[in-house]
């Protein structure tokens, strides 16, 4: 058998025996072979000193070597309450039996958990060779549980890494883990995916943590010794490093998992990370944080750009037309919701101004996609003449035989030339809301058709005669889906509120926002309209048809 | 003819927060949804009716009295399931529908492409005769 690491190392040894004569050889015996010896004389003051040690935190015996034949108790009972414990049973116990005893004795001895049994006449030699062999396999136990111990903070320090849903969070958890992998104080660099900012995240050795900026020449300084600009894990040992809240020399771990990408830094107390297992372990989870990191900023460009497409499906800019007003809010979920597919839409036609509101149900780059095709069919049924409910029920064909599965909801208003009234056709979309040119009451609309996708035929459109002055407001469900709020109910707050809201399209959108102010699940479109002559006392200030686009709940 | 729940397959995501129960009977499946039916959750719902589907019914209840809210993602997995089930003749049906998930049904017209029925029972009565439709 090879040796380990560590196997020669001498260890405090704890005799229990109640022989003095015996007791002295045998602590002889071990304190030449450089072993700290204990002394107990029965099992008691041997239990006792075994108790006083681990309250007072000196360093524990690594073994035992228990006489049989105690005056208070037997050497097995000794045995048995060694390993009992939690604290003690990692430590080997040896039994030495003065009298000649037959194998009965041995074995039991055995049985109750000794490591070994001697029996005199015991030759000096035997006892250091069963020392050092006891010594070898709870050396070797110790270690492997020690290491189980780590592997396991490991994998749970890294399931956090991957848990984070932020760059923030991710550093936090970086600090804290590597903090606990090494169980001093610990820094960690990352680099925001969407900045250039520079996270430097602390934690103290009580745990105590921190976080501030540092700047990307810090970050590319410390991983140019080790790592470069190459991809991979490099340890390095640096000097004292001023730029970072660590004391003395500091042992930094770079990562990077894809060229052209900042690396991840790690930093310990050199001090604290001595063996080759702490830069093993150190290695493992660097490349964690950098993988973790890596997927956050894939996610982070995927996310922008299919909301940079959708926008592009999106009008850039609204008609102008004399007598109409239009304000639009375009917002976005939360960021890390995936993009929906709602659109609005105004296009000038051959018999008036058509005003659309639509929903593509699903949440994915393909329902934006969707979105965008029915946008542009939508505007060549409108521009080559068709009415509302003719441009439905070719948009309806359009999706069942090219996007079979898809359905899309969506709601037509046809404002006439003068103004005097609208045609509204409602596949399947929330109803349309007219306002009261002045303050007071409004109407849904409620008459509508099935969402489109089913092949279903359309109702006939309807027309409604609306004084000047008259708003229509169309919203998506964003604004008004609330869990375990009934429909009805909240667009009769969304009525009451529009109601009570000024005329002008934009004021009118910033105050439905500011009411209907919570964290939104799903996109949210509003879309107002003031039809028709408006006096200059009614006119406020700001230019008409403007687009708002706005991510985040906040409007 | 035993409808309990012996036998019965569930599948929950995000800690149960939707589950669905398949209890396949000879003349018709029955799907009992409960919980919140969304954008997160619809894919548990997608795969019990591919499923269901895949191993051929002459006709398929989904009983939404456990059903406390559907959004339009739900919603369009139903109307999926009731395409694909067309085309292998099997019928899509529900039963139980809450006031405010057939708010949902009604604003979108949905209403008119599916049959309802007021209660599961109704509906494994009323299945052979003509059930009642609410519009």
């Amino acid at each position: 058998m090879t040796h380990a690491e560590g196997d020669d190392i001498p260890a405090v040894v704890l005799i229990v025996e109640d022989n003095a004569t015996n007791r002295y050889i045998l602590g002889s015996w071990l304190s030449r072979a450089g072993h700290t010896v204990l002394e107990a004389e029965d099992g008691g003051q041997g239990l006792a000193l075994l108790e006083e040690r681990r309250s007072s935190g000196e360093p524990m015996p690594e073994l035992a070597v228990v006489d049989v034949h105690l005056p208070d108790m037997s050497g097995f009972e000794v045995c048995e309450r060694i390993k009992d414990d939690p604290f003690t049973t990692g430590i080997p116990v040896i039994h030495v039996s003065a009298t000649a005893i037959g194998t009965g004795d041995r074995t039991q001895g055995l049985y109750r958990g000794a490591d070994a049994y001697l029996t005199e006449p015991i030759a000096p030699s035997e006892l250091l060779a069963t020392v050092t062999s006891a010594l070898r396999y709870s050396r070797a136990r110790s270690r492997a549980e020690r290491l189980a111990q780590r592997l396991t903070t490991l994998n749970e320090v890294t399931l956090e890494i991957y848990a984070a849903p932020g760059a923030e969070t991710l550093a936090a958890a970086a600090a804290r883990g590597a903090s606990a992998l090494i169980g001093s104080a610990a820094a960690v660099l990352t680099q925001s995916p969407h900045a250039d900012t520079v996270h430097l995240t602390h934690i103290t050795a009580a745990g105590r943590p921190s976080s501030g900026q540092a700047t990307t020449e810090l970050l590319a300084r410390l991983s140019a010794p080790g790592l470069g600009s190459r991809t991979g894990v490099a340890v390095t040992d640096l000097p004292e490093v001023g730029a970072l809240p660590l004391q003395g020399a500091v042992t930094l771990v770079a990562a990077r998992t894809k060229r052209g990408r900042p690396p991840v830094c790690i930093a310990v107390e050199a001090a604290a990370a001595t063996t080759g297992e702490d830069r093993k372990l150190l290695t493992q989870f660097a490349q964690a944080c950098a993988l973790a990191l890596e997927a956050l900023r894939s996610y982070t460009e995927e996310h922008t750009l299919a909301v940079t497409l959708q926008r592009a499906f999106l009008p850039g800019r609204l008609p102008q037309r004399p007598g109409v007003r239009l304000a639009v809010r375009y917002i976005a979920a939360t960021a890390q919701n995936e993009i929906g597919g709602d659109f609005y839409e105004a296009v000038e036609t051959p018999t008036g101004l058509l005003l659309a509101v639509g929903d593509v149900v699903g949440h994915s780059l393909e329902a934006a996609v969707v979105m965008g095709e029915l946008r542009h069919a939508l505007r060549a049924y409108a521009i080559d003449g068709h009415g509302p409910r003719a441009v439905l029920e070719r948009l309806d064909t359009l999706l069942t035989t090219v996007r079979p599965g898809w359905t899309a909801t969506i709601c037509l208003v046809l404002v006439a030339p003068d103004g005097g009234s609208v045609e509204i056709a409602n596949a399947g979309h929330l109803p349309p809301l007219l306002l009261d040119p002045v303050g007071g009451e409004g109407r849904f609309v409620r008459e509508h058709g099935p969402l489109l996708g089913l092949n279903l035929p359309q109702p006939d459109s309807v027309r409604r005669e609306i004084p000047p002055g008259t708003v229509l407001l169309l919203v998506t469900d964003g604004l008004v889906e609330v869990r375990g709020v009934d429909l009805t109910v909240s667009l009769e707050q969304l009525r009451a509120a529009a109601a009570g809201a000024p005329r002008d399209p934009e004021r009118l959108c910033r105050a439905l926002l500011d009411s209907f102010d919570r964290p939104q699940e799903d996109d949210i479109v509003l879309f107002a309209a003031r039809i028709g002559a408006v006096t200059a006392a009614q006119e406020p200030p700001g230019a008409p048809g403007t687009v708002t686009m706005t991510t985040g709940a906040g409007a | 003819m035993d409808r309990g729940v012996a036998g019965a397959t569930d599948q929950g995501a995000d800690g149960g927060r939707f589950t669905v129960s398949v209890d396949p009977a000879p003349d018709a499946t029955v799907l009992r949804l409960a919980g919140e039916l969304d954008h997160d959750t619809a894919d548990v719902l997608s795969g019990a009716l591919e499923t269901v589907l895949d191993g051929g019914t002459p006709r398929v209840l989904v009983d939404c009295e456990g059903l406390e809210f559907c959004d339009s993602t739900g919603l369009n997995v139903l109307l999926r399931a009731r395409l694909s089930a067309a085309d292998a003749g099997t019928a899509v049906e529900l039963s139980g529908l809450r006031a405010a998930v057939a708010r949902l049904f009604e604003i979108t017209g949905a209403d008119g492409v599916f049959r309802t029925y007021p209660t599961l029972a109704d509906a494994l009565n009323g299945g052979a005769t003509a059930g009642v439709e609410e519009t």
